[in-house]
């Protein structure tokens, strides 16, 4: 017992030395590039190895929840706390080793720069994790923004990625802001609710809830693919472990009822866009909202599971969501790696430019569409065991008797379906426009070996997703219910989580996905045995006969999703400018395509717009003239004194609470906590 | 319900080495509709002998995935088989939440052929696999009322029971919320199988094709895999119906075996006689189409969860 | 002032001299004096070497007017340049495309100066052979229009396609399903036809006329007939053999007719009507052949009369079989038109307006149904048309409904009229076979309604009285571009019915 603490407390030194001072000495050798990539590299893949073996005993409580005094505050890492710790540690090792070929050519000088921020925010995203009490958190929170800023806008050169890095350094600070405003008010009694409010809006900023997500597609691609990898596949996780962990106490039916309705709308509206888009990585930015959906959809039908008393529906639902998190995270981020590839043999991001990239990259190819396939949630795939474990808690609340969950349950079941068919969509269009056909666009003669680091890292995640598969059943039964209880909000309930329902579907799919790959390989060997007795002719595809086919007498991507995205109007209308086809003999005409984000141009621009206007009409006030500015002073403080007079409550004009306030507050919350 | 596993397996034979047969039914109706003679009822299996003995074309344009389409939908398809209570018999391999396995295992095969098709970087197979994408998403979400309305009815999440138990009867309001389900159902099936009023499977007009356009430069034992797995596809969609309309507790199973055969079979002279009277509809209302069938199927829901007073035990 | 142009009745010859050989500035004014002020059609407007060799090109333009009931004649000589009339009259669009490429003229001015048939000059086309209109022969190769912006995508079906049609080159320019413009190639059936009449009439000619188009052979050959009869007074046919002309060109017409509809409804999946009308169409060409001996009535009609007898007993055994078979085809397009999900097909796709209609000069039913009252049995009676004619059809919709409803109207009036004929047949009519004895230095007008609309056939003799220049202009030539003009911002799975509502002819066209 005594060991395994020591033990845990030497790792969890070492996590925090070997990525600190990795990055500090790799910032201080940035004038040699070489050796402070080298430097960077080694501490951050040391580091995740560290921190494996110290958050994967912890997940699986091998080890009990170890609490650590470090740097004079409060860490503890618990099931939870590793649960959410290995995403990032595992994607830190891949995005480390993919990044040592993603840099290469690519700002080669700035290794120093990259390095540091790359060590710095793995190390806060881990201390985020590892967060007892809420100073902790605010603080590794506002330093996971900040040097994710840094590495988002990392091509500082390119005007779209200031701009980008701007949105998301605004984002964050709202998160944070949201945040404190939240622990402030759950220690004021009556305005828990407000403050539940402010904790869902502050963690949903960094979880891609929908019409809050609007940084999200911007951020994503404009990062380096690596840092894109870490952040979409495991920082976003990291809201909803905010939610789990920090939110205030609340009822589990209003929760849930939040949840589900956050999470059917964000899978929805997610995979919706997600469609739309012809930029590789906001394709893929979108469908991380969309999968956030789906594990808040998860998490929804748990917490009324919760509510009911229904311990089938709340362990598929809780279970489902956080599986579907670490599925996720595994393929999303091979994704996203792939998407770096896939950008360094092409220098674009724009799908409708590529095509035909299959020959070149032979491996990406195979990789990109096995991920994508699993992502969509097609079985052999592993996210396919966590969304049918969020159907089968859909369907519990179908069974329930509970006509209203009932209702909810068939909608969301629906919901999850029509978000599964459009993934699959949205994700041929992806495979297809990128790596199959022909090359729309000219490209470079000379094909590019496919760079053994990136492949390397990517190899690394897709296996770790295929023996996802094989442990699943085991993690159901043995990890996730101890990784439920350790949060507040679940933990508080008076009957424990069993995990017995559930774990024979999931073993039975297993076996069956198994089959699938076994049958599929015979198959084809059949096939192959066939057709080697056989004549094989090769061809031109079929081109009607016509003399001179090109590369464009075939489908882009946006052609491929055209009528499906009309129909939710994304490409059509305002979307859509075009210089028509004008007269009986047309000279030019051309059509471009913009797919304007709805949370962005129905919600944030106009009340930026309203806020301009507002302030246009209070610059007013500023008329330069002294005499007036104390009038203003003085009519302000006959207002107070009458608002005071008339409240007859003096007290009532206290300034909000003052920073070390908050650390007092957060001790006397403490014993609020498990 | 008395149960005979030998029926079980007895009609995933009949699966397995009738499906073609079907399509051999539907041919024959049609062509009687129109007064003509058509094609012997064994020509598909004709048809599949000839492409199974040929050699192979492929495209040069193609790198991987055109291979391995064929494989893909055909494997997905017969672990798919193993889902159905034919007959009305337990399948063996039943378990929870199967039923939503069944409905994705459908999904990959459409992936693969999607994929496949899209390799050709031909326009033809594009346009097909841009339709089939949309059609077969939109159904979704009315596939899984369908299979909610199921799991309530009988109070099961594995398919087998969800399709082989004796519904209640004597509720009047579950008897035509079955019926409007099985409906739905069969128009869920006719889009899968790319039927008239949703595709003509018999068209050779490529700009209007679905499942056709996808595999225009398919041939040999390839394209037998994929005609193979279509036919077992609209075997399987067929077989869900009737199995909705036919009450477990009807008659023993030997009884059950040859009705859920002939109901089969009786579908298939359906699905000729629509394809016989109706033309196609625009793809642009297809959509409109489908999610009123959504809305039907949770109509239907809601039927059941009414007469049954929301508690079915 | 003088007379710029020369007015003659349809289906009559006058000597070359007494047309107005204008300059080409006033040849110029004139056309388009008469075709944008005074809604002329153009019904041929073509080249042929000088008279004296050397002296250049000399262009004749055949203009008509539905209302005057006669034809306009114009030309000129131009050297090898010919400044487009295209930009201001689009009816002169395929016309002018026709002669840089049979000409090597050059037409500056021209918005769309391409290839239509990839052929080889004719003889005796002067210009320069430098000329970058024609850069190669590879049919179907030529700049096509191009939508820009990298989300569009281009489909090219044929020339292969998938049914057993004819061969040509369809380019749409698509984001998606939406067609923005589709451009369409042909000439992969050209045979040189032109050419191989020049010289003639010899044995081959009527052979030659009477597969110019093959669904279209007793129209195409009943121009030709007309022509040698206004250049040969000694060939005057009776009012029978006239009468026999145009009950063979109304079961021409009526079995195409009854041939697309059902193929429009094979189309739409709409299976019974298409299987009926492919069986009632052959029941149509067997009372061609029944008369005739040939289903497509080849060889009936030829210079001076018609080539096979016609008894008062196979009249009657006609009449029986087309009451019998037209309740039929009252039947199965009455099922056609009943039906709610074809109708939803049809209406409101693949629409053309009657502006664009006019100004491109559609012909036919496909201008009919566009609500342009063009029908030359009515405007411009010819043979047996003189007396009495099928009651015109029209419409204005101008979509594929339209083009349908019209040829409906169509088939019940040729029906009507047929009955009526047929049932009036008394005596037996003579056979006539004789060679044409053509006059010099002349040119003949013969325009004649086929099934798809105007067919225009302009001969001149040279000094010996062969043909110096045999100018065939099918209707399909006319309508092309109509159905191009059709697909604008339509559904591209909307093209095979659009397609079908015209079916054109390739090879007429071709040639």
């Amino acid at each position: 017992m005594l060991l395994s603490a020591l033990s845990c407390f030497i790792l969890f030194a070492a996590v925090i030395f070997l990525l600190f001072f990795g990055a500090v000495w790799s910032w201080l050798c940035r004038r040699q590039p070489e050796r402070a990539k080298w430097l960077g590299a080694l501490s951050a893949m040391l580091g995740c190895c560290a921190g494996t073996a110290l958050a994967l005993p912890a997940a699986a409580q091998w080890v009990p929840t170890q609490h650590f005094a470090f740097l004079g505050l409060h860490w503890q890492i618990d099931a939870l706390a590793g649960f959410f710790m290995l995403p990032v540690l595992i994607l830190g090792l891949a995005a480390a080793v993919h990044s040592l070929g993603y840099l290469k050519g690519h700002d080669e000088h700035r290794q120093g720069t990259y390095w540091f921020f790359f060590n710095l925010t793995l190390l806060a995203m881990l201390l985020v994790c590892a967060a007892a009490t809420y100073i902790e958190l605010l603080l590794s929170w506002e330093l996971m923004g900040i040097m994710s800023f840094a590495l988002v806008a990392f091509s500082f050169r390119e005007q779209e990625v200031r701009q980008a890095a701007w949105v998301y350094l605004l984002a964050c600070h709202a998160g944070a802001v949201f945040l404190i405003l939240m622990f402030a008010l759950s220690w004021t009694p009556g305005y828990t609710g407000t403050a539940i409010a402010c904790g869902l809006l502050g963690f949903g900023l960094k979880a891609g809830f929908p019409i809050l997500h609007v940084w999200l597609p911007e951020a994503h691609p404009a990062a380096p693919a690596p840092v894109s990898a870490i952040m979409s596949a495991a920082m976003l996780n990291l809201g909803i472990y905010g939610i789990l962990r920090f939110l205030p106490p609340v009822s589990f039916g209003l929760l849930g009822w939040l949840l589900l309705a956050i999470g059917l709308s964000g899978a929805l509206l997610g995979i919706i866009l997600a469609l739309a888009q012809v930029n590789l990585k906001r394709l893929l930015a979108y469908s991380s909202i969309e999968n956030m959906g789906i594990a808040f959809l998860g998490l929804g039908l748990g917490f009324l599971g919760l509510s009911q008393q229904n311990a089938a529906m709340a362990i598929c639902g809780l279970g489902g969501g956080l599986l579907h998190l670490w599925n996720h995270a595994l393929l999303k981020g091979t994704l996203f790696l792939l998407s770096g590839a896939v950008f360094k043999s092409t220098g674009t991001l724009s799908i409708d430019q590529m095509g035909g990239l299959g020959k070149d990259m032979p491996i990406s190819k195979s990789l990109f569409i096995t991920n994508a396939a699993a992502l969509s949630g097609l079985p052999p795939g592993n996210a396919f065991l966590s969304e049918i474990m969020i159907y089968l808690a859909a369907f519990q609340g179908v069974l329930s008797g509970n006509q209203v969950i009932l209702a909810a349950a068939i909608i969301a079941a629906a919901g999850l379906a029509l978000s599964g068919g459009l993934a699959a969509a949205a994700f041929c269009k992806a495979c297809a426009a990128v790596f199959l056909g022909l090359p729309r666009s000219p490209r470079d003669p000379e094909p590019h070996p496919e760079c053994r680091l990136m492949l390397g890292a990517e190899f690394f995640l897709s296996a770790l997703a295929l023996v996802g598969i094989i442990f699943t059943p085991w993690l159901w039964e043995s990890v996730l219910p101890g990784v439920l209880q350790q949060s507040p909000l679940i933990g508080s309930t008076n009957w424990p989580l069993s995990a017995e329902y559930g774990s024979r579907t999931l073993a039975a799919v297993r076996n069956f996905s198994f089959a699938a790959i076994a049958l599929i390989a015979a198959l084809s060997y059949l096939r192959h045995r066939q057709l080697s007795r056989k004549t094989l002719d090769t061809g031109c595809t079929w081109d009607c006969g016509y003399a001179l086919p090109t590369a464009r007498m075939q489908y882009t991507g946006t052609a491929f999703t055209q009528p499906l995205s009309d129909y939710f109007y994304l490409t059509k209308g305002q979307n859509r400018s075009t210089i028509p086809v004008q007269g009986y003999f047309p000279q030019k005409a051309a059509v471009s395509i913009t797919v304007s984000d709805p949370g962005g141009h129905l919600v944030w621009h106009p009340l930026s717009r309203l806020t301009a206007r507002i302030a246009e009409r209070l610059r007013r006030i500023q008329s330069g003239f002294l005499h007036l500015y104390i009038l203003m002073i003085l009519i302000a403080l006959i207002a107070m004194l009458i608002y005071a007079v008339a409240t007859s409550l003096p007290a009532a004009t206290t300034p909000e609470p003052l920073p070390p306030a908050i650390g007092q507050m957060h001790q006397n919350s403490a014993p609020l906590q498990p | 319900m008395p149960q005979n596993p030998f029926f079980w397996w007895a009609g995933l034979l009949a699966a397995l080495l009738l499906a073609p047969l079907l399509l051999g039914v539907i041919n024959k109706t049609k062509a009687c509709f129109v007064g003509r003679q058509g094609p012997s009822l064994l020509q598909p299996y004709y048809n599949l002998h000839k492409l199974f003995r040929r050699g192979c074309i492929r495209t040069t344009v193609s790198c991987g995935p055109l291979a391995w389409a064929p494989g893909i939908e055909l494997s997905a398809l017969l672990l798919a088989v193993l889902f159905l209570p034919y007959a009305n018999q337990l399948s063996p391999f039943a378990f929870a939440g199967d039923a939503f396995f069944f409905a994705y295992l459908l999904g990959l095969g459409r992936f693969a052929l999607i994929i496949g098709a899209l390799d050709t970087g031909s326009s033809f197979e594009g346009m097909g696999a841009s339709r089939e994408v949309q059609f077969s998403a939109l159904t979704e979400g009315a596939l899984f009322a369908v299979i909610g309305f199921l799991a309530f009815a009988s109070r099961s999440l594995n398919l087998s029971e969800m399709l082989s138990c004796p519904l209640p009867s004597n509720i009047p309001t579950v008897i035509a919320a079955v019926i409007l389900a099985a409906g739905i159902a069969f128009i869920i099936m006719l889009v899968e199988n790319c039927r008239v009023p949703f595709d003509d499977p018999e068209t050779h007009l490529e700009l209007t094709m679905i499942h056709e356009a996808m595999i225009l430069d398919y041939s040999g034992p390839d394209l037998g895999f994929i005609l193979y797995s279509a036919a077992l596809k609209l075997w399987l969609m067929t077989a869900l119906v009737v199995l909705m309309l036919l009450p477990g507790d009807l008659a023993p199973p030997g009884v059950l075996f040859i009705l859920h055969l002939l109901g089969i079979f009786l579908g298939g002279v359906v699905i000729g006689a629509i394809e016989a009277v109706s033309a196609r509809f625009r793809f642009l209302k297809l959509p409109q189409f489908l999610l009123g069938a959504l809305c039907t199927a949770l109509i239907a829901l809601a039927l059941t969860v009414i007469g049954t007073g929301g508690g079915l035990q | 002032m003088t007379a710029t142009t020369l007015t003659i009745n349809n289906a009559t010859a006058v000597p070359m001299q007494e047309v107005p050989s204008l300059p080409v500035n006033d040849f110029r004014d004139t056309l388009l004096e008469l075709v944008q002020q005074q809604e002329h059609r153009v019904s041929a407007f073509f080249g042929l070497p000088a008279s004296p060799a050397g002296l250049g090109l000399e262009l004749v333009a055949v203009l008509n007017h539905p209302e005057d009931g006669n034809c306009k004649l114009a030309r000129t000589v131009v050297k090898d340049s010919f400044l487009s009339l295209t930009p201001e009259c689009p009816a002169f669009h395929w016309f002018e495309r026709e002669l840089a490429e049979q000409y090597y003229l050059e037409i500056p001015g021209h918005p769309w100066l391409k290839p239509i048939r990839f052929q080889p000059p004719l003889p005796g086309s002067g210009g320069s052979k430098t000329t970058t209109t024609i850069p190669n022969l590879t049919v179907g190769d030529t700049d096509y229009f191009t939508l820009e912006g990298e989300a569009c995508h281009e489909v090219a079906v044929g020339p292969v396609h998938a049914g057993v049609i004819e061969p040509g080159h369809f380019r749409f320019q698509c984001l998606g399903e939406d067609v923005y413009s589709l451009e369409i190639s042909l000439g992969y059936q050209h045979r040189g036809l032109e050419k191989m009449l020049l010289g003639g009439p010899d044995r081959r000619t009527l052979h030659l006329l009477a597969t110019a188009s093959g669904d279209s052979s007793i129209a195409s050959t009943t121009a030709y007939a007309q022509l040698c009869e206004s250049l040969d007074h000694t060939l005057q046919p009776e009012p029978e053999a006239l009468l026999l002309r145009g009950i063979a060109a109304e079961l021409e017409r009526l079995a195409n007719h009854v041939g697309d509809l059902g193929a429009l409804a094979g189309d739409v999946a709409f299976l019974s009507t298409a299987a009926f009308c492919g069986r009632l169409r052959g029941e149509f060409l067997n009372m061609t052949a029944e008369i005739c001996g040939n289903r497509f009535g080849r060889y009936l009609v030829c210079p001076g009369g018609v080539n096979m007898a016609f008894t008062p007993a196979q009249a009657r055994k006609v009449l029986t079989w087309l009451q019998r078979v037209m309740s039929d085809v009252d039947n199965a397009l009455e099922l056609l038109f009943e039906s709610a999900t074809v109708l939803d097909r049809f209406e409101g796709t693949g629409t053309v307006s009657t502006a664009a209609a006019r100004e491109l000069g559609l012909v036919g039913p496909a201008a009919r149904a566009c609500g342009v009252n063009l029908d030359l049995r009515h405007t411009h009676p010819y043979g047996c048309y003189t007396l009495s004619a099928p009651a015109q059809a029209a419409d204005s919709a101008g979509d594929v409904l339209a083009r349908a409803s019209v040829r409906r109207q169509e088939i019940a009036a040729s029906a009507a009229w047929l009955r009526e004929q047929l049932a009036g047949w008394q005596k037996e009519n003579r056979r006539h076979r004789s060679t044409p004895r053509l006059a010099p230095d002349m040119i003949a007008v013969s325009l004649v309604e086929a099934w798809r609309g105007e067919m225009c056939h302009v001969a001149i003799t040279d000094a010996d009285g062969t043909f110096r220049r045999y100018k065939i202009v099918d209707p399909s030539f006319h309508n092309w571009f109509g159905l191009a003009m059709s697909m604008r911002g339509e559904q591209i799975s909307h093209f095979p019915i659009c397609n079908k509502s015209f079916n054109l002819s390739y090879c007429g066209h071709d040639l």
